[in-house]
């Protein structure tokens, strides 16, 4: 949540230039782009898009200066986001309306991303938005202390008061979160192989 | 009444996304190479395949650039003699074809071969004299 903080604000307000962006990129290594595709993954499912797509129109519009990354964050991070930005405007494929040009505005951002305190729709309606939950919820398999992880999150509970809640020691409530994340990524991406 | 559900059921979607990037891009690498282990993942294949997109991506930039610097140019060319000064660079030409009588007959006889009225021709001798230096276009532009 810190790092979206940071990423919203643009903190130091330094952002790479066009050709610092692209070396960091070209310095990625195998398991930044492992995280690039894990992220374009769980991205595209709602979107209409292929995962490889959505990788493709995040390193344009990065390479070209349509997406600023602030130097305060890692590339890794932004590119996941403008993925995350990417999957919000429209689904090709369904008919979704674009996203109003407000959204549009919010994206030319120096970090090229929505504002936290004035959340744009992550998907575009309220159906969707909350089938991705059910979706979401019944990727844990009814492993209790998996969803009440996942919807005390979602409910926005903090960090540490989640883990008193759960019992759960600090390596424990780490290691639950991961498995949290992974499931919701084999989840998504199910969902994007047997699309509705 | 919906409005509200729809701003909640956004909001539980901004989190959860909020909390998937974070624990993917804070993963230790070796972590994330024990689920990919696990997974089935060659992870070195999933990275050529990263950096030949991010070649392909690059590819496409260094097109788009090229094409807008072609499209500057080919204004740049295009740029009519409406834009000169034709007063000031009118007069120059009169000037340089009064000097030379030997090119006013050639360029008279020229005039009456073509089929565009007076004014036409004059716009190209002046767009000609201009690329090749010998009168300045004396832009109103630049002038102001």
């Amino acid at each position: 949540m810190l790092r979206r903080a940071a990423i919203d604000q643009g903190a130091s307000g330094e952002i790479y230039s066009p050709a610092e962006l692209r070396a960091a990129i070209e310095g990625f290594s195998d398991t930044d782009w492992l995280r690039v595709k894990k992220a374009a993954l769980y991205f595209s499912g709602r979107c209409g898009r292929e995962w490889q797509d959505l990788r493709n129109e995040a390193l344009l519009r990065s390479l070209d200066g349509r997406r600023k990354c602030p130097k305060d964050v890692p590339v890794t991070t932004f590119l996941g986001n403008v993925m995350r930005s990417i999957a919000s405007e429209a689904d090709p494929t369904d008919g979704h309306l674009p996203l109003s040009k407000q959204i549009e505005t919010q994206q030319e951002t120096p970090s090229g991303l929505t504002s936290l305190t004035d959340p744009s729709d992550p998907v575009a309606s309220t159906m969707d938005a909350q089938q991705l939950i059910a979706r979401a919820i019944g990727a844990f398999d009814g492993d209790v202390v998996a969803e009440t992880l996942f919807e005390g999150t979602v409910d926005g509970m903090e960090g540490e008061e989640l883990r008193n809640l759960l019992g759960l020691s600090q390596k424990e409530f780490d290691s639950k979160r991961r498995f949290v994340r992974r499931r919701l990524n084999v989840q998504f991406e199910r969902d994007r192989h047997g699309k509705r | 009444m919906a409005s509200d559900d729809m701003k909640k059921a956004n909001e539980k979607v901004v989190r959860m996304d909020d909390f998937f990037l974070d624990e993917l891009f804070s993963t230790p690498d070796q972590d994330l190479l024990q689920e990919a282990s696990e997974d089935g993942i060659d992870v070195a294949a999933v990275g050529n395949e990263g950096r030949e997109a991010f070649e392909g991506a690059e590819l496409i930039v260094g097109r788009n650039r090229l094409s807008v610097v072609r499209q500057e140019m080919a204004k740049d060319q295009k740029k009519s003699p409406n834009s000169i000064d034709r007063a000031r660079t009118q007069s120059e030409v009169n000037a340089i074809l009064a000097r030379n009588r030997e090119a006013q007959s050639k360029l008279t006889m020229a005039a009456r071969n073509e089929s565009g009225d007076q004014d036409d021709d004059m716009d190209s001798i002046i767009e000609d004299f201009a690329e090749l230096g010998a009168i300045g276009r004396g832009d109103k532009d630049q002038d102001a």
